[in-house]
């Protein structure tokens, strides 16, 4: 199950607060012997509202499977996130979790089911996350998109 | 500084850049550059290189780098080209050399080598994830500037870069789109030749076709050069030092503008080869050159020539040698030609033939220039501690097959000699022959330059058959060791195709056994005794006349000539023999070397004795009617005596060659036993030649009634 929990600020007075919930889609069935699949989503958090930015990457069955989350800016509006438009890589690798920056060119190794990204991270013209699997076999996954609004906010000058 | 460069009129800037290029200069490695290091990594590569070139005009480099073609594991075929750069070559920080097939390339993972990534178990198609190599300690120097990787990106598409996604500074396999299917393919690390890493996509496919796989291979060494592998098809590229672009270690305008020339377009492109190395009278060198302008060029144009040493070598079109090649040639765009080179005259000194592949495009030119040496064979030269001469080598003209005659003994031919008293000791179990070699080395002229095809040395002749071994001992240096058997021994070697020089080891036979024909001779005395003490009072026995006329006059008690065999013949030099007398001679008695009078004087004693002839009296005419004895002159008569009393003719013969031995001349103990029977033996008396038969004692010619 992959869940991402973005959790926004409103300016102001706000009155109450509420959660919704996005189900994507599920992964298309692979087809031998490409053993890869993928399908984008829109990303409905922005840079603007976002306060802070989780991703959960829940794997029932991980031992002969990858599954990865690539997020980044779909800036030539084809629907796909390709290779040179991706930021951002959280994957699963037969049990080894990772994260990959590619802004920065880093990758990070220890990380746990479920991955913060502070606002200052987040990128700024995101829009578009792919999901990727990659082996036979049912994975077992869900994605979900949880988005958060804060309560209220008073503001006293 | 460098603005202000740039205004100047080309031609200017050009004359500017040659006048530095006449001082030496310092040519830095990749990655190695102390300017680079100390400040660490340099990101403004190209402000970097403007400011070098201006630097340049400043101040001297030393040349001390050259560039050198890696070589591939096998199928290559290394040509050093000089290319003006393309941006994609600067981007990456290396040049193609050459392209090379391996048909029988494998690409299964090694022992040492592990997994990258866990393509293998879940296959992939795309680049996302984990996608980089950590090499550790190890550093790759990649890219435009001095800096090294100890981790570089890989995609699926068999490609390795210093960022992820990179669309320049990429060295690539050029796979194409390919994937990796689980259980079948698998990308793998592991150590190469030379420290090198070997990144492998293993059984990658490109479409639906399972059985179609294909792999791939990125070969990095820690210089910077690098080969990719596309199946069987491969490509080694040298890493580009970007302080000379063009690797000819003169900072020159493909330096200062590698990508450029005044027609604004990518640079001027040729090749020039020829044979570093040609023997006189060898092999064929071969000369190549090729001339490729930009498509866009205008005026453009090559010419190769001889720049110097033209009386050293021919130039011919074809390896027939039937028509000589007219330079200088101008080339055509696009031309390549190939001539081959013959060496006529060695070279004064290294590289002192020179060729010179002229070209220009549009008012720039470059120059590629390259030299060889015609190299002959001054000596071969042979040494050996226990030889005649010690340690002073004997010598033997270069690129002659210098033969050598048993029988020339006024003027031998060359040769270096091992006496065999100098390796050999006698006991009671016979000769013990000391291991003893010979050592053999090829002199070149100018200098010890080796052309490919290299050297053979081989055993030319060994009579009367070989004996002990020989094997090259280096590149120009072979050795002879053990030998066990005197004979003649010829040993020659050749360079790239050059006439052979030959030299001869000399291990000088005595005369042929005795030990059949003396024994026949004894039977043959016996008899003649018997009736001579049959037939004589004791006192006309002991008259010293008698003893004369029956074993001295008209050579009646001696063995006369050169004991020989056609199997294994003595050598003349240290066999000599007077051709009057036919005195002098060494023949082979029980294995060891005697001196052909001790048998003459075993023979007369005991027959004297036998006959009944006091021994006192007998040999008293030795003394007043012969020569002065010497100690194993005495040796040999009184073994005869013994045998006339008692004993047998082996254990008193072998007795007496065991005890002459220590005190013969020099002449026998020099001579190597020669163990063949003798087989010319004659009995014509007055047409004998000493040099080539001999003749038995008178008194066993007239006893045998075979006197001619």
């Amino acid at each position: 199950m992959i869940k991402i929990t973005t959790t926004m600020a409103a300016a102001g007075l706000a009155i109450g607060g509420f959660a919704a919930t996005t189900v994507w889609p599920s992964l298309p069935g692979g087809s031998l012997p490409d053993p890869e699949v993928s399908t984008n989503v829109s990303l409905h958090a922005s840079a603007k509202t976002v306060k802070s930015f989780s991703l959960t990457l829940s794997v029932a069955n991980p031992a002969a499977c990858e599954v990865l989350v690539a997020i980044g800016c779909d800036s030539d509006g084809d629907g796909n996130l390709d290779e040179t438009e991706t930021d951002l890589v959280v994957g699963c690798d037969c049990g080894t979790r990772y994260m990959v920056d590619y802004r920065r060119r880093s990758i990070t190794t220890r990380i746990g089911e479920t991955v913060t990204i502070p606002r200052r991270d987040f990128g700024k013209d995101w829009n578009l996350a792919k999901i990727v699997k990659r082996g036979s076999g049912e994975i077992g996954e869900q994605i979900v998109e949880t988005v958060e609004t804060m309560g209220f906010t008073i503001s006293i000058r | 500084m460098f603005e202000k460069f740039k205004t100047l009129p080309r031609l200017t800037q050009a004359a500017l850049v040659a006048l530095a290029s006449v001082a030496t200069v310092n040519a830095q490695k990749p990655g190695t550059n102390q300017q680079r290091n100390a400040a660490g990594p340099d990101e403004s590569g190209l402000a970097r290189r403007q400011i070098d070139a201006v630097r340049r005009l400043d101040a001297p480099r030393i040349v001390e780098r050259t560039v050198k073609a890696p070589l591939l594991r096998s199928g290559s075929a290394p040509v050093e080209d000089v290319v003006i750069i393309s941006e994609e070559d600067i981007s990456r920080g290396a040049r193609l050399l050459y392209e090379t097939n391996d048909a029988s390339r494998a690409y299964a993972m090694p022992p040492n080598g592990c997994h990258i990534g866990c393509v293998h178990v879940h296959g992939a198609h795309s680049s996302l994830g984990m996608n980089r190599i950590d090499f550790g300690s190890w550093t790759f120097p990649f890219g435009p500037t001095g800096d090294s990787h100890s981790n570089l990106w890989w995609t699926i598409d068999a490609t390795l870069s210093a960022t992820p996604f990179a669309t320049n500074a990429v060295l690539s396999a050029e796979s194409g789109d390919i994937y990796a299917v689980p259980n079948l393919s698998r990308m793998w690390l592991a150590p190469g030749d030379g420290d090198e890493r070997i990144v492998t996509w293993e059984n990658f496919v490109r479409t639906a076709d399972t059985n179609a796989t294909e792999s791939f291979q990125i070969v990095l060494k820690t210089n910077g050069d690098y080969e990719t592998w596309s199946n069987e098809y491969g490509r080694a590229y040298a890493r580009i030092d970007p302080d000379d672009y063009d690797g000819d270690g003169i900072p020159n305008w493909q330096d200062y503008s590698p990508t450029n020339s005044a027609a604004g377009v990518a640079g001027i492109s040729g090749s020039l080869q020829a044979s570093p190395v040609v023997m006189r009278r060898g092999d064929l060198g071969i000369l190549t050159a090729s001339f490729e302008p930009p498509a866009s060029a205008g005026n453009a144009m090559a010419t190769l020539s001889l720049t110097s040493g033209g009386d050293r070598v021919a130039i011919w079109t074809s390896t027939n040698r039937t028509e000589l090649a007219v330079l200088p040639r101008t080339l055509s765009q696009g031309e390549s030609v190939s001539f081959f080179i013959e060496g006529t005259n060695t070279s004064q000194i290294v590289g002192d033939v020179s060729f010179a592949l002229d070209m220009s495009v549009d008012g720039d030119s470059l120059t590629l220039s390259r030299a060889s040496t015609v190299v002959s064979v001054s000596w071969l030269t042979m040494t050996c501690p226990q030889s005649e001469g010690g340690m002073r080598p004997v010598l033997f003209p270069g690129e002659e097959d210098s033969a050598y005659s048993i029988t020339n003994s006024l003027s031998p031919d060359q040769h270096l000699a091992v006496p065999f008293c100098n390796v050999a000791t006698l006991s009671s179990n016979g000769f013990q022959v000391a291991d003893f070699s010979v050592e053999m080395q090829l002199v070149l002229s100018p200098a010890d330059l080796l052309p490919a095809s290299g050297v053979e040395w081989e055993v030319a002749s060994a009579y009367p058959s070989m004996s002990g071994s020989f094997s090259p001992a280096g590149i120009l240096s072979a050795v002879f060791e053990n030998p066990r058997q005197g004979g003649v021994y010829r040993f020659r070697a050749r360079v790239g195709g050059s006439p052979w020089t030959a030299g001869t080891v000399v291990l000088p036979l005595a005369g042929a056994s005795m030990d059949a024909d003396f024994a026949a001779d004894i039977s043959t005395a016996d008899g003649m005794a018997q009736q001579i003490e049959e037939s004589f009072r004791i006192t006309e026995l002991s008259r010293p006349e008698q003893g004369k006329a029956w074993f001295y006059y008209n050579g009646m008690g001696d063995y006369r000539g050169r004991v020989d065999s056609s199997a294994a013949r003595t050598i003349w030099q240290y066999n000599q023999v007077n051709d009057d007398t036919g005195f002098g001679a060494v023949a082979t008695w029980h294995g060891v070397p005697v001196r052909m009078a001790k048998l003459s004087n075993f023979m007369v004693s005991y027959t004297a004795l036998r006959a009944g002839v006091d021994w006192r009296y007998a040999w008293a005419s030795t003394i007043f009617e012969g020569t002065l004895d010497d100690e194993t002159a005495e040796l040999s008569w009184n073994a005869g005596r013994t045998l006339a009393q008692s004993g047998s003719l082996s254990n008193v013969v072998e007795t007496l060659v065991h005890d002459m031995w220590p005190v013969s001349h020099q002449k026998e103990r020099r001579l190597w036993p020669n163990l063949e029977p003798a087989d010319n033996r004659t009995n014509e008396v007055w047409e004998a030649d000493y040099n080539f038969q001999y003749l038995p004692p008178g008194f066993i010619l007239k006893a045998n009634n075979t006197e001619n």
